[in-house]
């Protein structure tokens, strides 16, 4: 593998500091893959995931660039948010899309290609998703843990929980009634006490409600207008509908992956029928974690993201 | 105007790679090599770290930033490393800055965390030309390991919802040549008990000019932090920072309080 550090400037004239990561066999994919970071974690992304994702792609014949966005990592600009919640959000917005089609019309100049497959951690996803809104040379997604809602340091996370987060977290707090550590953060005002409250509500209603009412009203169901991302649905159809490939990966223990399920398939469930299999892939690996810490998880997220990549990007550059 | 360089550099085998700051104006021909902190906190901490080299050189000074084997863009596996190979990766950037750089008179060295601890360890080995900046160096290496090793529980317990294996046992594991995965990170038992056997305690340096930042919610000197800098002869400062190394809410992109005890202290020293 061929690695070459690169400066190129962003639309505003500041500099975006990346890898060009290149295959050194007679390999070479027609498409190139940019890899985009996930909040403030650079272009390596924790634990250097962009790296392990990155030396496998690039094996497999693909031209890759790891890069910086403006105000992170090596990059110039800067960034103004104070709070981290509200950064994530700016992000979630599409903060980062310019600099992403920066990177390509850099790429499409330095190394000749002009297909493009954006991949990415949660930010860089979402970046990802909403920067191939305004290109139509990105022909591919492949977001890992992509948000379907917008944070922010004034919304209200217990208020908008998910039922699969909230049944999750009931059972943490069920298993540590009986640790007096928890206890005494319970008692020196530690928990998140607003959380507690919406779990006990949510059980006590339950038990109030008469099984007819909860048999025809959906128990599950959330206030899915409070905290999602509206930009989320229109950019993922406007993707499907021009026939480029997204693959979604969640972790099983990340509540991104019952954000995604709750507040965008059971909304959009038969719109996205005719797309499934084809042009949507989704899978969620098991138990992982946001980060995909463990080697086995990663080597499960790698394994599919070859297969769908030989299934839709395998032509080689002419 | 920026002049940043992304290089690599080192030994063909396994490339470092670095970022290297020179001044526009005012150049005082003294520079510095920056070392980063451990695991994930070099990810939390990276645009303070990016933000004071930046600060340095609108001083004048020189900055290498580098990236150790096994992290960032830099070559190699993090599961190969031990505090020698940490040690010696900032002895090839101090060269690699000397001998590129041929018009800087002093090189010095500012650490960060456990990046503060080997750059402590390299002024013992050898004399440091130019000033030493330490941000809160770890003294107690085997509680640091404990307190990283704590961090797989916190995952055991949130993926399996119980801790399967305790610390014991996952220093059993390694002793049996396996990796404890922490955050991503592979941990093999060199590693583990090389940074465990960091003691600065008793550290003595005869030459050189120090400068300690102890980093706390008060700005209280604690005695290990009083000790070591009688121990080096440094100057000791306190500073109220919260602990961006790790995730918090706020996002940090710079740290004032720490950035101004060092340019203060430098700014004495000239």
């Amino acid at each position: 593998m061929k690695k070459t550090p690169v400066t190129f400037k962003n639309k505003n004239g500041l500099t975006l500091h990346g890898i060009l990561e290149q295959p050194v066999n007679d390999l070479d994919k027609s498409t190139a893959i940019l890899f985009l970071s996930p909040g403030i974690k650079m272009r390596v992304a924790p634990h250097q995931l962009y790296n392990k994702m990155s030396r496998h792609f690039v094996g497999l014949g693909y031209t890759v660039l790891r890069f910086d966005f403006y105000g992170l990592g090596d990059s110039e600009g800067e960034v103004t948010e104070m709070m981290l919640a509200d950064l994530y959000r700016s992000i979630q917005e599409g903060r980062y899309v310019d600099d992403t089609l920066s990177a390509i019309e850099w790429l499409s100049k330095e190394v000749n290609k002009n297909k493009f497959l954006l991949t990415g951690l949660c930010g860089g996803a979402i970046t990802g998703l909403l920067s191939a809104e305004k290109d139509d040379r990105i022909n591919g997604l492949l977001g890992l843990g992509i948000p379907v809602i917008l944070d922010g340091s004034k919304v209200d996370a217990a208020k908008n929980l998910t039922a699969g987060h909230m049944n999750r977290l009931q059972k943490g707090y069920v298993r540590k009634i009986f640790d007096p550590k928890s206890w005494m953060r319970l008692l020196t005002f530690q928990s998140d006490y607003r959380i507690i409250f919406n779990i006990l509500k949510k059980n006590i209603r339950k038990r109030l409600v008469s099984p007819e009412a909860t048999a025809s009203a959906d128990i599950n169901r959330v206030d899915i207008n409070d905290n999602t991302n509206p930009l989320f649905a229109p950019a993922v159809f406007k993707m499907l509908e021009r026939d480029a490939k997204i693959n979604f990966i969640f972790s099983g223990s990340d509540r991104l992956d019952w954000e995604y399920e709750e507040k965008f398939v059971s909304l959009y469930k038969n719109k996205l029928n005719q797309y499934e299999g084809e042009a949507l892939s989704v899978c969620t690996i098991d138990d992982a974690n946001h980060i995909l810490s463990l080697p086995k998880w990663q080597n499960e997220m790698i394994e599919i993201s070859t297969s769908w990549l030989s299934k839709n990007f395998n032509d080689n550059q002419v | 105007m920026l002049n940043e360089t992304p290089l690599y550099f080192g030994d063909d085998e396994e490339q470092l790679f670095g970022v290297l700051h020179i001044p526009v104006k005012n150049n005082l021909n003294c520079g510095f090599v920056f070392c980063h902190p451990f695991a994930e906190e070099k990810l939390w901490a990276h645009r303070v770290y990016v933000s004071f080299a930046r600060t340095l050189v609108e001083m004048g000074y020189t900055v290498l930033r580098f990236d150790h084997r096994g992290y960032g863009d830099s070559d190699g596996a993090f599961s190969e490393l031990n505090v020698q190979t940490y040690i010696s990766d900032i002895k090839v950037a101090i060269s690699y800055l000397h001998n590129s750089q041929q018009n800087l008179e002093s090189v010095g060295l500012f650490g960060y965390r456990l990046g503060a601890s080997f750059a402590l360890n390299v002024s013992q080995q050898q004399v440091v030309s130019g000033p030493v900046i330490l941000w809160d160096p770890i003294i107690d290496g085997d509680r640091y390991m404990q307190e990283f090793l704590r961090s797989h529980l916190s995952t055991q317990l949130a993926v399996y919802g119980e801790v399967k294996e305790n610390r014991e046992q996952l220093v059993e594991n390694m002793n049996k040549g396996e990796y404890v995965n922490v955050e991503g990170y592979d941990l093999a038992i060199n590693q583990f008990n090389s940074i465990s056997a960091v003691n600065l305690k008793n550290t003595t340096i005869n030459k050189g000019r120090f400068l300690i930042v102890q980093v706390g919610r008060t700005e209280k000197p604690k005695k290990q932090s009083v000790d070591l800098s009688e121990s080096i002869n440094a100057q000791l400062e306190c500073v109220v920072e919260e602990p961006f190394w790790r995730e918090i809410k706020q996002f940090y992109y710079q740290a004032n309080n720490l950035s101004t005890a060092a340019v203060n202290w430098l700014g004495s020293e000239k």
